[in-house]
């Protein structure tokens, strides 16, 4: 039972083929990420360009890869949402065409729900070695953690949520990009910050945590002011380079016509900064998801989405929970198409199949 | 049998055209923003209507802009995972391509082929046959009305012809033309500046008489910048 599934959602052209919803037989992924960089985000106009232009290069490796021809493949699906609307519509136009093409089933999936399936997978190297851990057990507890979403989600079985919390304003990595942004780190932040994060000292900074009691909500936007106004403190405006920055592309010291003006530039600590802000971010993160465990009596815990990547959130959690969790691969935790395969294999076993008058659903909701 | 897809604008067309015979069936209609919906299912219903599977098509042909850069993307996205899932030939060819193709044999004034962009934009090319043959004479541009009608009348009247305007131009924009330009320009019949795809089939068949065809992993849309100046 193999699955060809199409992600386009975002700045990821991905397609994958796995096998029975598990076993992962190809999942390339294109990256925009340099495309974007200078802008410090994604431009939905840009993503969707670049789609249509690699969509098939991308089809075209999987299939080698996994060294499959048509008529092996079972069923067709695709990310119709959430999503950036322009980069949804390749994705969805091309799955269709396939579809339509070589009369297979077409399953749209839910983004979140791709998010949530990457922990179902079987990376390629665990397979080969004969490493195959049994499925997730219901009822457990998903956290996703991701640019656009954090959200802990009770699930019973598949296709059965229910959302326990979520941001009432960024996200977990939108805060990630936004504090790379004020300490000069450049994009995407979440790697940025952990990586200026090491050896610094994340109990110099004592940065707010919104606790927003009596529920599983969080809420980041006053850690992100917080973190801005102490570098303010420094004598550094955000979004301008920070001195170190400064002092790397300019070399030898001359004198700074800064030393004139009342405001002093101390030299930023950033390790010191991100430390603390990713210690505060972490924290909310960690102390919910193991009261909400606790409270609904889950078995597991599953962690995915780009922050799912990072080491300290791991960690902490490991410390923490007293039942079984997992994560999946780095490579897993971003945006890819094989987790888009492993959502749609319930879809397929359940024959929740789309026609082909499936439309995009840039706000599509799965609870 | 080749099909061809154009989805440039609100305006969406199909055709199922067979090599050395013709068009065998064609649909066109104003499909606004439900392209992706609609597309594939009367694709569908089109080709079941011939009793033709997937299996017996030979080629995709499809319209590549300028227009909806959403539009455009969902044709071209649809054609290339078709080329490529059925190992056939596709070939693009330019919207407006279609439009003045369809005009251009058929009168002795240069054409003036123009389609809607929205927020008063239009994409726009002048064309002209001499001899047996028709050519593009302009680059693909976006302009106003105004700007457009002020080129076509300088290029007109350097080659001293009249211009035919044919497209997705509504009684006021028509009426702006020949204000401009008076019993210089024309206007077609508004059915006549349809973008239908039986023509785009033949231009795709044209293409690949000269031995022509698009890599499904390189074919692009034209993205056209508005431009003061064309
Ligand atoms: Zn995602």
């Amino acid at each position: 039972m193999n699955i060809l599934a199409i992600e386009t959602s975002c700045d990821e052209t991905s397609v994958a083929l796995v096998r029975n919803g598990r076993y992962i037989l190809a999942n390339v992924i294109a990256s925009q990420i340099p495309l974007h960089q200078k802008y410090g985000g994604v431009v939905p106009e840009l993503a969707s360009r670049q789609h249509v232009v690699t969509i098939v290069p991308v089809l075209e490796e999987a299939m080698n890869r996994a060294q499959l021809d048509w008529p092996q493949v079972d069923a067709i699906a695709v990310t119709k949402g959430p999503g950036l609307s322009p980069a949804l519509l390749v994705g969805v136009n091309a799955a269709k065409a396939l579809a339509f093409a070589r009369h297979k089933p077409l399953l749209g999936v839910n983004h979140m729900e791709g998010h949530i399936y990457s922990n179902w997978l079987i990376p390629e190297a665990a397979a080969a070695a004969g490493d195959t851990p049994q499925e997730p057990q219901f009822p457990l507890l998903n956290l996703i953690v991701s640019g656009g979403h954090t959200e802990l989600v009770l699930m019973t079985g598949h296709g059965q949520y229910r959302m326990l919390g979520k941001t009432i304003d960024d996200a977990a990595g939108e805060a990630f990009d936004k504090a790379a942004r004020i300490l000069g780190l450049g994009y995407p932040g979440g790697p940025a910050v952990q990586r200026a994060s090491e050896g610094g000292d994340p109990t110099r900074f004592q940065f707010p945590r919104a606790w927003l009691k009596g529920t599983y909500d969080f809420s980041f936007s006053g850690l992100k002011t917080a973190l801005l106004r102490k570098v303010q403190e420094y004598g550094v405006v955000a979004s301008k380079p920070v001195p170190w920055q400064k002092q790397e592309s300019e070399g030898a010291a001359s004198p700074s016509p800064a030393a004139a003006v009342p405001i002093v530039e101390r030299e930023l600590p950033v390790a010191d900064l991100a430390a603390s802000f990713q210690a505060a971010l972490v924290d909310a993160l960690v102390e919910k998801t193991v009261a909400a465990a606790a409270e609904y009596g889950v078995r597991e815990v599953l962690v995915a989405g780009g922050v799912a990547a990072n080491a300290l959130l791991r960690s902490r959690l490991k410390e923490r929970l007293p039942i079984p969790f997992r994560y999946p691969p780095i490579v897993l935790c971003t945006d890819n198409a094989a987790m888009i395969a492993a959502a749609a294999h319930y879809r397929y076993e359940h024959a929740l199949q789309h026609d082909l008058s499936m439309d995009i659903e840039p706000s599509a909701r799965y609870v | 049998m080749i099909l061809a897809l154009d989805t440039s604008t609100e305006y969406a067309s199909i055709a199922l055209y067979l090599p050395g015979q013709g068009v065998v069936a064609e649909q066109t209609w104003r499909s606004g923003r439900e392209q992706t919906t609609q597309l594939l299912p009367t694709v569908e219903s089109l080709m079941s209507l011939l009793a033709v599977d997937t299996g017996g098509l030979a080629g995709v042909a499809v319209a590549t802009g300028p227009g909806s850069y959403s539009g455009v993307r969902i044709g071209i996205s649809t054609a290339k995972s078709l080329a490529f899932s059925l190992g056939i030939k596709l070939w693009g060819v330019p919207s407006l391509d279609v439009l003045a193709y369809s005009q251009v044999a058929v009168t002795a004034a240069q054409v003036c082929a123009v389609l809607s962009l929205g927020r008063g934009r239009y994409g726009w090319a002048l064309y002209r046959t001499r001899g047996a043959r028709w050519q593009r004479l302009t680059d693909y541009a976006n302009n106003t009305i105004p700007e457009i009608a002020a080129q076509a009348a300088e290029v007109g009247t350097e080659a001293r012809i009249a211009t035919m305007f044919c497209g997705e131009l509504d009684a006021a924009a028509a009426s702006e033309v020949t204000g401009i330009m008076g019993n210089s320009a024309s206007i077609a019949p508004a059915a006549a500046g349809l973008r239908r795809a039986g023509y785009l089939a033949e231009l795709a068949l044209q293409r690949s008489d000269r031995g022509e065809a698009d890599d499904p992993a390189t074919l692009q849309a034209i993205y056209l910048q508005p431009k003061a100046e064309a």
